[in-house]
């Protein structure tokens, strides 16, 4: 099938690929029986459930969407706002991608997608103050060794994740559960942006003005695992997205890891079940690195003392010249479990407003802690 | 025949002469006002026609003529009645003619019962100010007895009436009314609550001092239970008095809007807590009838304003221009007015919609978008004129059990005076009272910044992305916090101090990602 398609192949392609309630491995079924999505438009519904064993209904349904379709708008409506669209045959589409039971027959893409090696990084959309310290250490240490990181623009940690790598100028892809017309959620524009300006990528395999319905996201799930050597995830319930996009990774046959949390946590539910069955513990980022293929380990930046430790030095040189007053505030700051506010210092420390607030504020000029929400945080930032 | 008498009328919060002139003449029974009367006045009519018939006075039949001078001016109130009924007596040829020099030296203010008794009015003080002023020559205010203290108050000769007759047999000498004197009366000081009930929350307590000292502007964010209301009801209690001067016009501005419980002069500083569901023209003022705003009433002393994100955005706007000018002007097309406005706004509000957003153990239900949106209804200008931003948490019980009492408001209140002894040597030449009102040179001349903290307010300005009005009002604040300090110079730690009050300048994107 690496043949250059034609113009009138991938018109026929953009029709086929605006139905999407139907998996991927059906499409190329019929490709392979009719040898090109012309062909395949030129049938009819009856034949379809006839030869190729589809529902008459879904089959109906597919032609319906498929006829109605507009591919003239769609190429139209991807140039205005900048994104490319890579056909399966295109050289551009990820290798690995190609290797899933269910690739995607094109991708809309906004920004480069070159990646040496990609691990995807997925969680809970409300996490604890601890995946999100995890997440921005690990994802961070991932991006300085030159691993692409792929997500999915989520809230929670798929975000945190976007944005430790770009703090750290790392590549990283996020694959959407909408149309990239329709970014979602709002809240995101800016990292979006982000995103595609230190290197990364917007992907998504929906038409440009696909709405982000629930159903959308399991489908996304698998090209995030899909374009990923590793999958790594980083809190969520029982019942979260990051599980479905475990078991596709699980599906694609690639590895997962997952961070171990409190027993007693809801959000540690997810993560540690995967370690039940039998997913890799990850603690650090080597134990991401040395999950991946030897092919993939090439031309990676790897610094095993750093990885290893996990640490930053900065942070500790910056800590060090502290006196101790500051470093008792620090300390406190650094200890509490969701940031705390200026009256439990001063309550703790026994010490006055003004003095405290001169050493929080040295703390933050020193980019040690940040103000969030009213409360001094550890800052995660990497710089 | 014809008369003329005096009353005075209101404008905004200032009064001015009336001259009240009636001329009988005959021709059809008519009787008509002139000089820009609204529907109140307008409506007088009955009343004085029945006050003067009950009063044992014949009504003339005859064509009558009122006029309120100066005629271009619009004139409103229910306090024409008694000059325009004692005018038609008068020109009716009902007082005799030695009472001349008497009406020469008095103005009559009042509303009419039917009955000829007299009303209480709104407004008196204000009316009864202008009679001070250098060019007028009247010396007496005769005035319904619940009125009487108010006037006295202006340091005019007040005279107690209590109805038309008694007015009448004082002028033609038959009678005489009762002087008022000055009253002495203070209003009484309620029962406030005091700081030391509340325990912990240091940092807000801190927070409220500098802003009672340098009467600075401040916002509490934090989830319900953290304490604001308690704090913001305690606020007056730390609060200096208010001068004689001050009194007055606070005194004027409640008088105007028939505010005035009691008829004492008003000495404590206005506490006012406006519902959220005020309408912008109540908050600031305005109406067809100008009146003054809860703004205006809170003038000299607190506006709070509780759940200040649920006011309507356009009443929350409204607010900008009195934290900018310190006053409000209500313009119409035939006047404008100008109401002062010096008030120190406490604002309160939750951190996000369901109100848990940092509460140390309920969880918060809402999404990043709903917060920002919440947040964003408090506009950048908004918070850039508000000099102070804290957040308030709840406090955990056996931390509350184990903390002792706190300090007392009179301790606190000693330390603000001085501040505030220092801050009026230092303006003793300028029109600034206070530190917030600090014009540009001023600031140049008071808040310069030292050498050891210029590189972190540009550190801090490059990190936190404070707009310049922010930086001006972090350091009127370092200002005021270097007085309450005692020192001249600004510090480096007054500004860093001063930098913790900018919380809401601070959280950023940041806040809504994590």
């Amino acid at each position: 099938m690496n043949k250059k398609l034609s113009d009138e192949e991938k018109l026929s392609r953009i029709r086929l690929n605006s139905f999407f309630f139907l998996r991927t491995d059906w499409i190329w079924r019929f490709l392979e029986i009719y040898g090109s999505a012309s062909e395949i438009l030129k049938k009819s519904p009856k034949d379809l459930a006839i030869e190729g064993g589809l529902s008459f209904d879904t089959a109906e349904k597919l032609f319906d969407k498929a006829l109605n379709c507009r591919p003239d708008e769609e190429i139209e409506l991807a140039e205005k706002s900048g994104a490319r669209l890579i056909f399966f045959e295109d050289e551009e589409y990820p290798q690995l991608l190609k290797k899933i039971y269910d690739p995607p027959l094109m991708l809309y893409v906004k920004g480069e997608m070159n990646s040496q090696a990609a691990v995807a990084v997925v969680g809970a959309r409300k996490p604890t103050i601890y995946g999100i310290r995890v997440c921005s250490k690990l994802s961070r240490d991932i991006a300085l060794s030159g691993i692409t990181v792929v997500s999915g623009l989520a809230r929670g940690i798929d975000s945190v994740a976007h944005d430790s790598v770009i703090r750290s100028k790392g590549i990283t892809f996020a694959v959407l559960g909408a149309g990239l017309n329709v970014l979602y959620p709002r809240e995101n524009k800016k990292l979006s942006e982000k995103i595609i300006d230190t290197g990364g990528a917007l992907i998504s395999e929906f038409p440009m003005l696909t709405q982000p319905l629930p159903q959308h996201f399991p489908r996304r799930n698998r090209i995030i695992s899909g374009l990923s050597y590793s999958t790594v995830v980083i809190e969520g319930s029982y019942r979260s997205g990051s599980l479905i996009t475990a078991k596709s990774a699980l599906e694609q046959g690639r590895e997962i890891l997952a961070v171990p949390g409190h027993i007693d946590s809801e959000m540690s539910k997810g993560p540690n079940k995967l370690i039940k069955e039998g997913a890799s513990v990850c603690e650090t980022a080597m134990d991401i690195i040395l999950s991946l293929p030897t092919e993939a380990l090439c031309n990676l930046n790897l610094d095993p003392k750093r990885i290893k430790s996990g640490a930053d030095k900065s942070e500790e040189l910056k800590i060090e010249k502290l006196n101790e007053f500051e470093k008792g505030i620090y300390k406190l700051i650094a200890d509490s479990d969701s940031g705390i506010v200026m009256d439990a210092i001063v309550h703790k420390l026994g010490c006055s407003v003004p003095a405290a607030s001169g050493a929080v504020f040295e703390l933050e000029i020193a980019n040690l802690i940040i103000m969030s929400d009213g409360k001094y945080k550890k800052s995660f930032a990497a710089n | 025949m014809l008369s003329k008498l005096w009353s005075l009328g209101l404008k905004g919060i200032d009064g001015f002469i009336v001259s009240v002139e009636v001329d009988i003449a005959s021709g059809l029974p008519t009787y008509s006002v002139v000089g820009l009367p609204d529907t109140g006045i307008k409506e007088s009519k009955g009343r004085v026609i029945a006050a003067i018939r009950n009063s044992g006075f014949n009504f003339p039949v005859k064509k009558i003529t009122v006029n309120l001078a100066p005629a271009e001016i619009k004139k409103a109130g229910t306090h024409f009645d008694l000059p325009m009924a004692l005018g038609i007596l008068l020109a009716s040829g009902k007082i005799n003619e030695s009472a001349a020099e008497k009406i020469k030296n008095t103005a009559f203010i009042g509303e009419l019962a039917l009955d000829g008794s007299l009303r209480p009015v709104y407004g008196v003080l204000p009316m009864t100010m202008a009679l001070k002023s250098k060019d007028s020559k009247i010396k007496n205010i005769i005035v319904p007895p619940s009125n009487s203290e108010e006037a006295a108050a202006a340091k005019i000769n007040a005279l107690k009436a209590n109805s038309i007759r008694d007015i009448v047999n004082y002028l033609n000498g038959e009678g005489e009314l009762e002087i008022c004197l000055k009253s002495e009366k203070i209003e009484e000081v309620k029962n406030l609550g005091d700081f030391s009930e509340v325990k912990s929350q240091a940092f807000a307590k801190r927070a409220l001092e500098i802003a009672a000292a340098g009467f600075h502007n401040v916002i509490m964010v934090g989830p319900p239970g953290s304490g604001k209301s308690m704090l913001s009801k305690r606020f007056p209690s730390i609060l200096p008095s208010l001068s004689y001067e001050e009194c007055l016009e606070v005194t004027k501005i409640y008088s105007v809007s028939g505010l005035i419980k009691s008829s004492k002069l008003m000495s404590l500083r206005p506490f006012r807590d406006p519902h959220h569901t005020i309408s912008n023209a109540a908050l600031i003022g305005g109406g067809s009838n100008p009146r003054p705003g809860e703004a205006s009433l809170a003038h000299y002393g607190v506006l709070f304003l509780d759940e200040f994100s649920e006011f309507s955005r356009a009443a929350i706007e409204s607010l900008r221009e009195p934290l900018e000018s310190r006053e409000i002007t209500v313009a119409r097309v035939k006047e404008s007015i100008v109401y002062p406005a010096k008030f120190i706004l406490i604002a309160a509000m939750n951190p996000c919609p369901c109100g848990y957003l940092s509460h140390p153990t309920k969880e918060c239900a809402c999404t990043p978008l709903q917060v920002h949106k919440y947040r964003s209804k408090i506009s950048g200008p908004i918070l850039d004129r508000i000099d102070m931003h804290i957040q308030l948490s709840p406090i955990k019980y056996d931390e509350w059990a184990s903390l002792p009492a706190a300090e007392k408001s009179s301790d606190i209140k000693k330390r603000i005076l001085e501040a505030i002894d220092i801050q009026q040597k230092r303006f003793s030449d300028s029109k600034t009272s206070s530190n917030s009102f600090m014009s540009i040179s001023e600031m140049k001349k008071y808040c310069r910044i030292p050498e050891s903290a210029d590189r972190i307010l540009e550190i801090a300005m490059n990190k936190f992305g404070f707009s310049a009005r922010s930086l001006d009002k972090i350091l009127k604040v370092s200002r005021t916090i270097a007085d309450l300090e005692k020192s001249e110079d600004l510090k480096k730690e007054h500004i860093m101090e001063a930098v913790q009050y900018r919380i809401l300048d601070k959280t950023g994107d940041v806040a809504l990602k994590y």
